[in-house]
């Protein structure tokens, strides 16, 4: 499902940043994984490589079947719609809804109209947005924000779901609300992988704990 | 597709109405110099077209009137399918029609011609269609050239001084109106470019996040096509619009101005194909000048990229 074999992520400059270390990780279908590490420690960036956000320097990643490595740019958007993504600083489409916004992975894949609303609005009410699902990403608080990156992340139902840090603008309340969606839509087949530094939260639900620390992982639970 | 590229369109245009209307200004103004060239251009080619219907082409027999000669040079004339209205004029013929045009200045030039009559029989025609370009002219050069070696032929007259002044101009004509009119093409492509590369740079984030989503490069480059495709329509629709009605008041002026020229019935308006032919290059102009800025606005790894120029 996931597999790092011996990737490096090295960002090229005036002093070379090395960012991600020989990462070697699996991770199966179904699996639910958090990733831990302090700030700057290489979440992100494992992250990035993870969803063809950027390339690694060396070393091969597969994800579902498709080997990230050799993808070519007809290819990238096709593995992109197989996937979910939260990103931390949510990336949300400003000049769009909130329905707009989380409908975009239908669009994208091309599906009818008819079909498209009714699964945003389902997911838009999952996520208690419903009520704002006509507004702009500038009028919501972060919180809203960051649900609308999930709301958008899951629509499409994908394979993989990678989240980096899915509840860092939330209230614990509300923190626990989003994991358990996660949990649940990891219960349906999804594959979960969150990087957060919630300690609380990776102690409340005993799943395998990837830890990471200067770009390398220190530890697999 | 086309309906969300629409939705995007309007979107935009709400959220930059300066922008869009500085653009779509420009565009009107270029457009419409360029109708008013297309004008121009009609009602000199009208012009031109009625003076090259007037060239006529005579056909000079030799000396020797010979009916089966004569006959052979008709056919020719006819195979050509080139010519209206062939006419012969006999010897006799070209006699009396000379007296009738020389009497009144010189009778006694004609005395000497009653006994000897210098004057050769000939065929007289009009070019079907008039001589409308360069290449047409051409083609009565040849002809005529090809016309002289007939047995029975003496020489082929088509006015030449004067048809070649008038292909002459054809010539310049022709060539200063698309040089003309490709620098205001090449012109207004700039502006829509420019336009267009102002509205990617704003919706740079988006386009990221379009790329992050799945959205292909189509996708992703559809919207600023589509953009340019209706600031090109509307462009040239409204530029009409202006040069009609600059059409209107300036012959009205005249009219008013010059009562002694009926200025409506000899400068027309742009003709429909015109029309048709400005709303076509207008619409795509715009889109070209949109893909030509848009083509490579997404790899599929346009974060990546941009990352990578963040941390060089």
């Amino acid at each position: 499902m996931i597999e790092f074999m011996h990737a490096y992520k090295v960002y090229q400059g005036a002093v070379p940043v090395h960012a991600l270390k020989n990462i070697n990780l699996t991770i199966d279908k179904g699996e639910f994984v958090f990733l831990t590490g302090p700030s700057g420690s290489g979440k992100t960036t494992l992250f990035r490589l993870l969803s063809a956000y950027d390339r690694p320097s060396s070393g091969s990643i597969k994800v579902l079947n498709f080997s990230l490595n050799d993808l070519n740019a007809v290819q990238v958007p096709t593995f992109r719609r197989h996937i979910g993504v939260i990103y931390q600083d949510f990336r949300l489409l400003k000049r769009r809804t909130v329905f707009e916004n989380v409908a975009l992975p239908l669009e994208v894949r091309g599906d009818r109209p008819r079909q498209i609303r009714e699964q945003v609005e389902k997911i838009i009410d999952q996520v208690g947005l419903f009520h704002k699902r006509d507004d702009y990403p500038d009028h919501l608080s972060g919180g809203e924000q960051q649900r609308v990156a999930i709301a958008r992340a899951l629509v499409h139902k994908p394979g993989v779901l990678i989240a980096d840090e899915p509840t860092g603008n939330l209230d614990p309340h509300l923190a626990k609300e989003i994991i358990s969606l996660l949990d649940k839509v990891n219960a349906q087949g999804t594959t979960v992988f969150i990087a957060t530094h919630d300690h609380e939260l990776v102690k409340a639900y005993s799943r395998r704990t990837i830890q990471i620390a200067d770009g390398q992982i220190v530890k697999s639970s | 597709m086309s309906t969300g590229a629409l939705h995007n369109f309007i979107r935009t245009w709400r959220q930059q109405p300066t922008t869009y209307f500085a653009t779509l200004s420009v565009l009107i103004g270029s457009f419409t110099i360029l109708a008013i060239a297309l004008l121009i251009q009609q009602n000199i080619e009208r012009a031109l077209t009625q003076w090259g219907r007037e060239v006529k082409v005579s056909v000079y027999l030799s000396e020797s009137e010979d009916q089966a000669k004569s006959a052979e040079v008709r056919k020719k004339i006819d195979e050509s399918g080139y010519f209206s209205k062939v006419s012969f004029l006999s010897k006799g013929e070209a006699l009396t029609k000379f007296k009738t045009r020389v009497n009144e200045y010189a009778p006694g030039l004609l005395a000497d011609l009653e006994n000897d009559n210098p004057l050769p029989a000939s065929f007289e025609m009009t070019i079907e269609g008039g001589v409308k370009s360069n290449r047409q002219f051409q083609k009565l050069v040849d002809w005529a050239k090809n016309m002289k070696t007939v047995a029975g032929v003496d020489e082929v007259s088509y006015g030449q001084g004067w048809v070649e002044n008038y292909a002459s101009v054809l010539k310049v004509f022709g060539f200063t109106s698309w040089i003309f009119i490709f620098v205001m093409l090449t012109g207004s492509l700039f502006v829509i470019g420019n336009s267009i590369r102002n509205s990617i740079s704003q919706r740079r984030d988006e386009i990221e996040i379009l790329e992050l989503f799945g959205a292909t490069r189509g996708m992703i480059l559809w919207p600023y096509v589509f953009e340019g495709l209706v600031l090109g329509f509307l462009a040239a629709l409204l530029a009409i619009v202006a040069t009609y009605l600059l059409y209107i008041w300036q012959t009205d002026l005249m009219m008013r101005e010059l009562t002694f020229w009926d200025v409506k019935t000899q400068v027309e308006f742009l003709s429909a194909p015109r029309m048709l032919l400005a709303l076509v290059l207008g619409t795509s102009l715009g889109g070209l000048g949109s893909f030509m800025w848009a083509k490579n606005v997404s790899s599929g790894w346009a974060a990546a990229e941009a990352t990578a120029r963040w941390s060089d």
